[in-house]
Parts: C-alpha cells; structure tokens; sequence
C-alpha cells in the first residue's frame, strides 16, 4: 500500500492509496479536501506513460516536487505534499516577485497607508512592463528592492501588513 | 563558384550569417540548407547549447553579456562576419532587424544585407514619419497627430490638446515603437499625462527616443496585415493578407490568412495600398504593411515592418512562396519570378504562438524545464522552434517557445485541424498557453469569424482558468510517485542534475532527463 497526497491548481489536497501487482495498480481510496471519491478503480503503468482504465493515456513527469501530467490534451500540474510539512501557512504579507526581472520604479514609501488594488512597484521582464499592486488595504511595513535591481523569481519586495 | 539558382545575380552570395537567435535562426538556417548557401550561426555564452548553433554549419561565440553587447552589437557581429568569409547578413526580426545604421554599416563592410534599403527602414521605422509619407502616397492612415515638442511638459501639454480634438478612446504611441512597446491605451482625459509618460518611459527605455504620436483608438477593429515582396527593379507584389486580431496586450497570440472577413475585392484594395506604400520608400525585400480594418470595412495604416514577420508560414502555406528564400534571392539581385496574377491563395492557415507563460495568472511570462516536448506532426502541421526537450526556459530572453502552424482545405477544416495539432503537444516542465489556445480555437466566436483586437479581453475578461484535474489524472500522478520515483531522484531544474536516474537503466523515467529524444 502507498499512501501519498498532492495540491492541485486550486489547491485542492488530493489523498491517493494504492495497491499494486506489478504494473498494475489499484485505487484503494482518494479523497479530494477530506471528500471521498471512488475506489477501486485500475490503471497500468507502460514505460513513462500511464495507461487508465478509459482507455486514455497519461504521459508525465516530474520536475522538483511538481508532478506534470499530459492527458487528453490537457495539461495538469499537482504538487507532491511531503508528510509533515504543512503548507497551508499564508505568505505574510510579504509581496514577491512574479517572475525574475527588473525593477523600474518604486509607487510608495515605507509607512505609506496603500489601498487594495493600488499599484506599488513596476516592474520588467520579458521586454514587457508589469505592475505589482496591493492585494489588500495596508501599511507599507518594508521596502526590501530598489529601483533598477535586479530580482529572482518569487524574491520578496515588500513587506505590507494589512489593517485589520 | 557561383550557386545554379543564383546565376546571373548582381550580388552572389554563398555564405550567410544570421544575426538572430532560436526559432526565426532554425528557420533561416533551414532555408541556407535547401538553398546550398553555407550558414554561420553567431550566439551569447548562454545560447551555446541552443538548437540554432547546433543547426548552423558554423558557429562564432559573441563575447560579452547581456542582449547590448551579444545580439544588438552590430560592431562585433560584422566584423565577426569578415573574419569567417561570410558574404551576406540575415537578420531575422526584432534584435537589428529595423536598425538602419546596421544595415547601412552591412553594405558599408562590402556585405549583402538581407533586408530592405537602409533608407526604407528609417522612413517607416519613425512611425511619425511614415504617417507623413503615407498620407502623401495616398494610403488612408489612423486619424491622429504627430506631436514635434520636444520640451517635456510642451509635450505633455501638446498632447492634452491633440487629446482633445481626436477624443477618446486613443493610443498614445512612441513613434519609435512597435511590437506593443512604448504604447498605451487612454479612455479619460484624466489619464493622458500617466499614459503619456508611461509611453515615453517604456519607448526610451528600450528605443533611446521616447517622441510619442497620438491616435483614435479604433475600437472593435481588425489587425490586418498585407504581405509584399519587392525586387531591386521597382517590381512590387502582395502575396494577400494575415489576419492577426487575436491579440493580448499588442502582441499577437493566432494568426490566419485568409482573413474571414477579406472579400477579393477588399483584398486588392489593401493589396494595392500596400504595393503604394512600398513604392513610396522604394522597398526591396519582403516586407509587411499592417492595416486597421474597421466594422464599416474601412481600412487605415498602421505600420509597415520592414523584415520578415514572425507570422510569415501562414502566407507561405496559402501561396507556396517561400518568403525567407525569395529574401534571399532579392538580396543577390534577382528579379522577382512571379506577377501578381500568379498569386493565388490556396486553402486556410493558422498560426498560434506557443509562449512560456501562465494564462491563468494574468499570462506572466513562465520560466522552467522543457522535460517533455512533443510536437504535433501529421498532414498539414507545421512546427517553427528553436527549443527541444531538456532545454531551459530562462527569462533572458522572448518567452516564444513555438510557431505551431495548419492548413486544410478551409476555415472549419483549419480549425479542427489546430485543435487536433495542440491537443497532441505535450510541454511538461514549463507552464505554457497551450491549454488556453485550446480554448481559444474551440471558442464560439473564434468558429464565427467574429475576431477583433479586443478579443481576448472581451471573452475572458475574469481571466482564464485550467482544468481542474480528472479522477484519472490524480491517479496516473499518484502511480507515477508510487512507482519508481524515488525521493531526490527527480528532474531538478539546474543543468548539470538533467539526467539523475541514469544509474538505473530500468527506470522508465530516464527519458525525461535527455536531449535527444
């Protein structure tokens, strides 16, 4: 029996248990967010792809701690949940970087009370301009890059707390 | 020796070097193979193991970092190009593509330049300029003033005024400008100084000249575009028009000739401005006039791109032209082998431009690993890239990962045809808009022909969400975590840990991690 759990795109937590004989493989029970769902269902395993008892097959990998799936022309990404680790822990306030860039300009200062939807950085990537805005009323509690830096992905650029 | 096809040519030629990169250097490359000429592929340190450099007979390290001094050094790439006997420069689009003074400094070194006259570039590159040249040719152009002051806040407030008169909704755009850069969208009086300076920023940051002109925003209009070729002996054909409305942002997400919408009338219309308006700056080359087209079926001027367009395969599909290698022969000097009379447009193409990016996020630009690339194949597909499996995706450079391009019989054909093409491309590793292009293609409005610049925004105007995953999708993950994949033996995205399972030869992941599948 292996038991294993993985966050969909809208961080649904899937819980999976299989059994297996040889390279068939058996549901024993799934569950979507503590919601049971059907057992009992086989699929096979065929060299990097996986055959499913539809008849359709799944071609996947995995990257990091992504699994990426190929099934009927679609595209699907489900994260592994390492036992243990509880990821359910919001970000703090703090505002990333979408993706690695540059920052052209700063909109606020430190201290600086900023509504929802207002935009505090901008920034470039890609050739393309891209506005960071505040996702909730708040206090500018940090400002953690400068004007022309250059940023990683996911790189945290300010510190906001929101007002309660 | 002189190549056979090139017989006779003012200018012959028999090595080529293509100042480009990824997709648009394989296809140029592709065509210098067919063609006999011997191709030298130029590359940044980071593009060392690109596809294009393998492709390429030869290929020459740019030193340097940073897209200054690798792909827009023109110094370094010419005289790279003397050191290696290369005889003639291909540019491709974007990088120096539109720069007139490379052109100029190509023929200046005793080079063929592979793109119009130096001259015709500047023209219509100043965007200012070319609605001034347009307007005296006779080719109807977007209502809109050009503004001349050069004090910034004079500028401000000559703008506010031209605002004024041509009323809202406008563009403002820098008239160095083009492929969605330096332009923005204005629909209150109140915005024109942001949008005005955020043009300005924007076209100074990647232009140096930040000089804006305003237009009326023609709303619900359609992005068509005309392709020409011109010889060096004033002989000017249209191959048709691309319908590029689909768009987001100003950039162009599918592209389809024939337009739904183009009668043959209304296509020799265009096509004949679009012959004028390459008259009119003495163009030789391949080259593409782009028109507004509005719901009353008037059409307006809105630039002319002097290169090769990223969308040019759907015109090849329709007409059986070759555009990159009729460049080639209007380079050296031959004259056009075709007339008018002989372009006929044969079925439908479409193109849809496979991006890095995450359309369910607001489509940020996505970087990654290819671990998977599968393409599409079969009867009437057709796959530009310049990637293949086991590459990064590194925000260096454009997140255009693809061109993936049809032709059937008709439209309904085309579009079946796509929608079986994408549904086959598996990407796995990076995210990519192959799932929403497959929205896009099956969208109602999308089968209607009824497309407009606004498309996009207009259908989804919440954004777009994936597929939630099936039962069965769960359950192929799960096996794949519970059969084989051990904890630390995954695909990391660094370069050096690509293939990690290779001390089990059993594992029937090891493809994952390879480069030549």
């Amino acid at each position: 029996m292996m038991q294993n759990e993985f966050q969909d795109c809208n961080s649904e937590r899937w819980l999976v248990t299989l059994s297996s004989s040889a390279q068939r493989f058996t549901v024993e029970s799934m569950s979507r967010s503590g919601e049971n769902l059907v057992t009992r269902i086989h699929a096979e395993r065929k060299g990097s792809k996986i055959l499913l008892s539809d008849g359709k097959i799944a071609t996947l990998c995995k990257v990091g701690d992504d699994w990426w799936v190929h099934h009927s022309g679609r595209t699907h990404r489900l994260q592994l949940i390492e036992p243990g680790i509880d990821s359910s822990e919001d970000s703090d306030g703090g505002l990333v970087a979408p993706m690695p860039g540059t920052i052209l300009d700063i909109m606020v200062t430190r201290g600086e009370h900023v509504s929802a939807g207002q935009a505090l950085i901008l920034m470039e990537a890609m050739k393309m301009e891209h506005k960071i805005v505040a996702p909730t009323d708040g206090l500018i509690e940090a400002l953690l890059c400068s004007q022309g830096d250059r940023v990683e992905q996911s790189a945290v650029l300010i510190e906001l707390s929101s007002k309660e | 020796m002189v190549l056979e096809w090139m017989k006779g040519a003012e200018r012959p030629f028999s090595k080529v070097l293509i100042a480009n990169r990824g997709e648009i250097a394989c296809r140029i490359i592709r065509a210098c193979k067919e063609l006999g000429l011997n191709s030298v592929a130029v590359h940044a340190e980071d593009d060392k193991d690109s596809l294009f450099v393998e492709m390429a007979d030869e290929s020459i390290l740019l030193e340097g970092a940073g897209l200054a001094q690798t792909y827009l050094n023109g110094e370094q790439i010419i005289s790279i190009a003397l050191k290696n006997e290369v005889h003639a420069i291909h540019p491709g689009f974007g990088f120096l593509s539109e720069r007139s003074e490379f052109a100029n400094a190509v023929n200046s070194a005793g080079l063929v330049w592979v793109g119009p006259p130096a001259q015709a570039i500047n023209s219509m590159g100043d965007k200012m300029t070319a609605r001034r040249l347009m307007r005296q040719a006779g080719v109807p152009v977007i209502p809109g003033e050009e503004i001349d002051e050069s004090d910034p806040e004079q500028e401000l407030a000559a703008i506010h005024e031209a605002s004024q008169r041509i009323g809202l909704p406008l563009m403002i755009k820098a008239s160095a400008g083009g492929g969605g850069k330096g332009m923005r969208k204005v629909s209150e009086f109140s915005e024109v100084r942001s949008a005005a300076q955020a043009a300005r920023r924007e076209a100074e940051a990647a232009f140096g000249d930040g000089r804006v002109y305003i237009e009326k925003m023609l709303t619900s209009s359609r992005h068509i575009e005309i392709q020409i070729l011109a010889d060096s002996f004033s002989n000017v054909i249209h191959l048709g028009e691309r319908e590029c409305s689909v768009q987001r942002r100003h950039q162009k997400v599918l592209e389809e000739a024939p337009s739904p919408v183009v009668s043959e009338a209304l296509r020799a219309q265009m096509g004949a401005a679009a012959v004028n308006a390459a008259k009119a700056v003495s163009y030789e080359g391949a080259g593409t006039v782009e028109f507004l087209v509005t719901t009353h079926g008037t059409f307006h001027f809105l630039e002319m791109n002097t290169r090769i367009q990223v969308e040019h395969p759907i015109t090849e599909y329709v007409t059986g032209v070759d555009l990159v290698v009729e460049q080639f022969r209007i380079a050296a000097g031959l004259p056009l082998n075709r007339e008018q009379a002989d372009i006929r447009i044969n079925g439908h193409s479409i193109e849809v431009r496979i991006y890095a990016e995450n359309p369910a996020s607001g489509f940020l630009p996505a970087t990654g690993i290819l671990a998977r690339w599968q393409a599409p194949e079969g009867p009437g597909v057709r796959v530009d890239t310049g990637v293949r499996q086991g590459d990064e995706v590194t925000p260096n450079y454009d997140p255009m990962l693809a061109k993936l391009i049809v032709h059937a019989s008709d439209r309904d054909a085309a579009i079946r045809r796509m929608k079986r093409a994408l549904s086959e491309f598996v990407i796995l590793g990076t995210v990519t808009n192959v799932d929403f292009l497959q929205d896009l293609v099956q969208h109602p409005a999308f089968k209607a022909g009824r497309t407009s610049t606004e498309f996009i925004a207009e259908h989804w105007s919440n954004g777009w969400s994936e597929q939630a995953p099936s039962i069965d999708v769960v359950l192929a993950v799960a096996i794949g975590e519970a059969s084989g994949m051990q904890r630390g033996s995954t695909v990391a995205a660094g370069s050096d840990s690509l293939d990690p399972l290779r001390h089990d030869s059993t594992n029937p992941f090891l493809s994952i991690g390879k480069r030549f599948p």
